[in-house]
């Protein structure tokens, strides 16, 4: 009777979620950059309904309502936060039986975050005897937080989710790569604007996630400083290829991909494994030397993926011309709203 | 499929959002039977304020006709009376029998040889109290007395009974025909003569016998 009374709490849970999910928005709040995704999910199809780019929110203005074109809006939105503030982390901890949840207060320990902080942790791997269990776990400050909830008061979407850009990424590629890497390890680099978030997927799984604060900017910073030329020329040279930039880009990229370089040894170590693909998206890895300098130093193929593969388009002409071969920085948007289509 | 998400929005944060808010639809639930009742009422209401009215209309329509109808149902009653009292008197006029009729029949029915004494003929009331015309019918009783002469002077007085049975009038009249008395009486000369009566009664009297 008990187990009667929780499948029908469940269904009609499910239900109303299924419905409540049916279309999502995924906002993607990044440095130059707002971009919305507009999915529906027809059956268990994923359908394109409109993308756009709008402008860039700054955090450090008085937060406003925003408004969304028509067409792209849903009920519900799915929103990526990308800040310098940011935390991401996978934490290792004992659980007792029953449990799954870590308690926030440990959390923030493992995190290294105060109370200014949200935090929240989803388990990745439950541990077994006695090995610790894995969260992939998130911080952001309560401040953007709110500065994001403030932007949706009342109205269509209502925020259902908000993410850390570098981790909404995931479901997009399992999404679009995931049986691809069925049984193996990969690399995923999400590169921005001003910060990359790296993941190590294992079978599907998060089994390492980090983030270097390191991108676009760093790298038009470096050409400005070497060349002396100002920020937009820096910006044509480096997704120009005339000009030989190799150098400084090695210079910058060196550090960044030296601990990534760790990071996969680690992991390579620890999981028994071999990481032979590193799956690169986000505006940075449209710059036409920066895979090759990633596969340089990290001795792994660089691929890189479309974020709406394995997702049927409204229309065929729904992705916009001037945004055909920008696709790629729509990778956090996209997954947030694939992750919140997902779990209903 | 379930992906790895870690969601920094508590479950108190995310708020409704569907093509009907929330606040209406519990306005809506509540409103709505309410309204709908107020509605029914008020329609309800100027219906009964209609079937009022009319009822008053009726009602007054009704205090002018029921005098007339009143008068109308005495005068119909009237009627029916009237119409009763002229079937029971048409009813008791043809009742009657024609007496000449009678008289004619017994007149034809009499022989030469025989010759009548007394002749009577009594009409009477079945009952005294009328309620339709078949009980207005009347009871009639013939009285023959005469005397009868000759060789065949007792069958003459026979045939005689016979004959009047034969008759229009008096065998519609009367049912039977019965010889009460007949005695022998010699005349003057000493002729053969018989003294006889007969009775006609109806069909009543004759089973009353």
């Amino acid at each position: 009777m008990k187990n009667d009374m929780y499948d029908i709490k469940k269904v009609i849970k499910g239900g109303r979620l299924q419905q409540r999910a049916a279309s999502l928005v995924g906002i993607d709040f990044s440095t130059t950059s707002t971009k919305v995704v507009r999915l529906k999910k027809i059956k268990e199809e994923l359908v394109l309904m409109g993308l756009d780019l709008l402008p860039a929110v700054d955090f450090g203005m008085e937060a406003c309502r925003i408004e969304l074109p028509r067409n792209i809006t849903a009920h519900y939105g799915s929103l990526a936060y990308t800040g310098k503030s940011s935390v991401v982390r996978m934490v290792n901890a004992a659980l007792s039986d029953g449990q799954t949840e870590l308690p926030e207060r440990k959390l923030r320990e493992l995190l290294n975050v105060g109370d200014d902080y949200r935090v929240s942790a989803t388990l990745a791997k439950k541990g077994q005897g006695r090995h610790d269990s894995s969260f992939l776990a998130a911080a952001i400050p309560e401040d953007d937080l709110r500065f994001l909830m403030s932007m949706f008061p009342s109205g269509p979407p209502a925020p259902a989710s908000v993410e850390v850009a570098g981790l909404s990424f995931v479901p997009a590629f399992l999404n679009a790569r995931g049986d691809e890497c069925q049984g193996e390890t990969v690399c995923l680099i999400e590169a921005g604007e001003s910060a990359s978030h790296f993941v190590f997927i294992n079978d599907g799984v998060p089994a390492l996630v980090g983030k270097f604060d390191f991108g676009g900017s760093t790298l038009r910073e470096k050409v400005v400083k070497d060349l002396g030329v100002d920020d937009e020329l820096a910006g044509t040279i480096l997704t120009d290829s005339s000009i030989n930039i190799s150098t400084s880009m090695n210079d910058v990229m060196t550090p960044f991909l030296k601990q990534l370089s760790i990071s996969k040894d680690f992991i390579e170590r620890h999981q028994g494994c071999i990481v032979s693909k590193v799956y690169v998206s986000g505006g940075t890895s449209l710059l036409p030397h920066w895979p090759s300098v990633v596969e340089q130093m990290l001795h792994a193929e660089v691929l890189t993926w479309n974020p709406f593969e394995n997702i049927r388009y409204d229309h065929p002409d729904i992705v916009p011309e001037h945004l055909a071969n920008q696709v790629t920085r729509f990778a956090a948007a996209a997954g947030a709203a694939i992750g919140g289509l997902g779990e209903s | 499929m379930s992906y790895p998400r870690v969601n920094l929005l508590k479950k108190i944060e995310q708020r409704y959002q569907g093509t009907v808010s929330r606040r209406f639809m519990l306005v809506g639930t509540v409103v709505t039977p309410i309204l709908f009742i107020a509605v029914l009422s008020g329609v309800k209401l100027i219906q009964y304020g209609g079937v009022q009215a009319d009822l008053r209309a009726s009602r007054e329509i009704w205090g002018t006709l029921e005098p007339r109808l009143a008068v109308a149902s005495d005068q119909q009653h009237g009627l029916k009376t009237n119409r009763q009292a002229i079937d029971l008197i048409n009813g008791w006029q043809d009742s009657q029998v024609s007496m000449e009729g009678l008289l004619l029949d017994i007149q034809k029915a009499i022989p030469e040889n025989v010759q009548l004494t007394r002749i009577s003929i009594r009409s009477e009331v079945k009952t005294s109290v009328y309620h339709d015309v078949d009980e207005l019918e009347l009871g009639y009783r013939l009285a023959l007395q005469g005397i009868s002469q000759g060789a065949q002077a007792e069958n003459a007085v026979i045939n005689l009974r016979k004959d009047l049975l034969d008759r229009e009038y008096l065998s519609a009249t009367f049912d039977a025909v019965k010889l009460t008395s007949l005695r022998k009486r010699a005349g003057q000369s000493g002729e053969n003569m018989r003294e006889f009566s007969l009775e006609g009664l109806g069909a009543e009297s004759g089973g009353e016998k």
